[in-house]
C-alpha cells in the first residue's frame, strides 16, 4: 500500500507543517478576525437593543404605575367628593325637611284655630236662631214664656 | 483497468533534497498547498460583503465559527477559546483535504498515514507544549494520575504513556482508513462501468450516491477528528 510507505514522511512532514502553519497564520490574521470582528458588532448591536429594549420597558412600567396612582387618587378624590355632596344634599334634605313641618305644623294649628273659630261662631249662631224659632213658636202658642228663660234653656241644651 | 490502489501513490514533482533528506513538492504537498489557498481563497470570498445581517454568503465562515467555538467551550471550557484559531484551521485543515480528495484525478492526502501522522504529531506537540505552559512540572501527573500509590508507578507509568500516545493514533489511523476505504470504493466500482458495458449506468448511478455519501463522510471525519483534538486538548489542559 501506498500509504504506508514511510520513505516519504520527511517530505509529507515537511510540506504538511509549511501548508499548516501557513493556514493557522492566514486564518488566525486575516479570516478570523474578520469573522469575529462581524460577530462581535452584532452581538454588541443585539445587546444595545435589549438594553434599549429594557429601558423602554422599565419607563413604561413606570409611567403605568404613575397612571394608576393617578387613578387611585382621582378614584378616592372623586369618592370623598361623592360622600360629601351626599352628606350635604342630606343636611340640606333635613333642614327642608325640618322647615317644611314646622310650617304645615303652624299651618295645621292655624287650621284647627279657624275651624275652632267657626265652630264658636255656628254655635252662636244656632243658638241665636234657635231662640228667635223658640220665640216664634212660643209667641204663637201664645205661652208666656220670656226671652230670657228661652235663652238660657237654648243655652243648656246647645251645651249638653 | 488500473489498481485502485494506483490513486494513492506519492509522485515528486519538484525533486528537493537537503542533507540527504528527500523533501521533494510531491502531489501530495500539492494538494496540501491547495487545501490551504482554496480554503483561505473561499472563506476569503464569503467574506467579502459583511454585513450586520449576514448574508447566505457570510454565514458559511460564521456557522463554522460559531460551530468551532461552541466545541471548544464544551469540550475544553471557556479557556480553550485561546486555542480557537488552532482547531479552527486544524478542522478546514482536514475538511478541505477530504474535499478536495473527492474531485476526479486529485490526490487525496488525508489518505496518507504519514500526512495524518504529521498534522497529529503537531497536534500531539501543540498539546504538550500547552500542557507544560499550563501546568509546568506538574504536566508529568499526566503519566502518573493523582491517588495511584508510588509503587505502582513502574506499571501505570508506561500504560498511561501508551495511551498517550495512542490518542494521535487513533486519530491518524481512523481518518485514514476512511478516507482510503471510500476511494478505493469509489475506484474499483468506477472500473466496473467500463466493464459492464451497457450495464454500466448502474455502478455509475450508485458511484453517485457514494460520492454523496463520501462528501458527507469527508466532512463527518473532518469533525470527528476536530472533536477529539478538542477532548484531548481538553485533557491536556485539565487534571482528571
Amino acid at each position: 500500500m501506498p500509504q504506508l510507505d514511510f520513505s516519504v514522511f520527511p517530505s509529507q512532514l515537511f510540506w504538511l507543517s509549511i501548508s499548516f502553519f501557513t493556514m493557522l497564520f492566514l486564518m488566525s490574521k486575516i479570516i478570523i478576525p474578520r469573522i469575529a470582528e462581524m460577530i462581535n458588532l452584532r452581538k454588541e448591536k443585539i445587546d444595545d437593543y435589549l438594553q434599549k429594549a429594557a429601558e423602554i420597558k422599565e419607563k413604561a412600567e413606570k409611567s403605568l404605575a404613575k397612571y394608576q396612582e393617578a387613578l387611585q387618587k382621582a378614584t378616592s378624590e372623586a369618592n370623598q367628593s361623592l360622600l360629601k355632596t351626599q352628606q350635604d344634599l342630606k343636611t340640606l334634605m333635613e333642614c327642608k325637611q325640618a322647615d317644611l313641618s314646622a310650617e304645615l305644623a303652624a299651618q295645621i294649628k292655624e287650621g284647627e284655630q279657624k275651624i275652632a273659630q267657626g265652630k264658636q261662631k255656628a254655635l252662636k249662631q244656632v243658638e241665636e236662631m234657635s231662640a228667635e224659632l223658640a220665640m216664634d213658636v212660643v209667641k204663637k202658642l201664645g205661652l208666656k214664656v220670656t226671652e230670657a228663660q228661652i235663652r238660657k234653656a237654648i243655652e243648656v241644651s246647645v251645651k249638653e | 483497468m488500473s489498481s485502485p490502489m494506483e490513486q494513492f501513490v506519492i509522485k515528486p514533482i519538484i525533486p528537493i533534497e537537503v542533507g540527504g533528506v528527500d523533501i521533494s513538492f510531491t502531489n501530495s504537498s500539492l494538494f496540501m498547498v491547495l487545501a490551504v489557498v482554496v480554503s483561505f481563497l473561499l472563506l476569503r470570498l464569503c467574506l467579502q460583503k459583511r454585513s450586520i445581517v449576514p448574508s447566505v454568503a457570510q454565514s458559511i465562515p460564521e456557522s463554522i465559527y460559531e460551530f468551532i467555538s461552541g466545541l471548544l467551550k464544551e469540550n475544553v471550557g471557556v479557556e480553550g477559546l485561546k486555542y480557537f484559531s488552532f482547531i479552527f484551521t486544524l478542522f478546514l485543515f482536514v475538511a478541505f483535504g477530504n474535499l478536495l480528495g473527492l474531485f476526479p484525478y486529485a490526490f487525496t492526502f488525508t489518505s496518507h498515514l504519514t500526512a495524518v501522522g504529521s498534522l497529529s504529531l503537531i497536534a500531539l506537540c501543540f498539546n504538550i507544549v500547552i500542557g507544560i505552559k499550563k501546568k509546568k512540572i506538574r504536566w508529568l501527573r499526566t503519566f502518573l494520575p493523582k491517588g495511584i500509590p508510588f509503587a505502582l508507578a513502574p506499571l501505570i507509568v508506561p500504560i498511561e504513556m501508551i495511551s498517550f500516545l495512542s490518542k494521535p493514533f487513533s486519530l491518524t489511523v481512523r481518518l485514514v482508513a476512511n478516507m482510503t476505504v471510500g476511494h478505493i470504493m469509489l475506484k474499483i466500482i468506477a472500473g466496473f462501468v467500463v466493464a459492464l458495458g451497457v450495464a454500466g449506468v448502474v455502478p455509475v448511478i450508485f458511484n453517485s450516491c457514494i460520492v454523496c455519501f463520501e462528501i458527507f463522510i469527508a466532512l463527518l471525519q473532518a469533525f470527528i477528528y476536530t472533536v477529539l483534538s478538542c477532548i484531548y486538548l481538553g485533557d491536556a489542559l485539565h487534571e482528571h
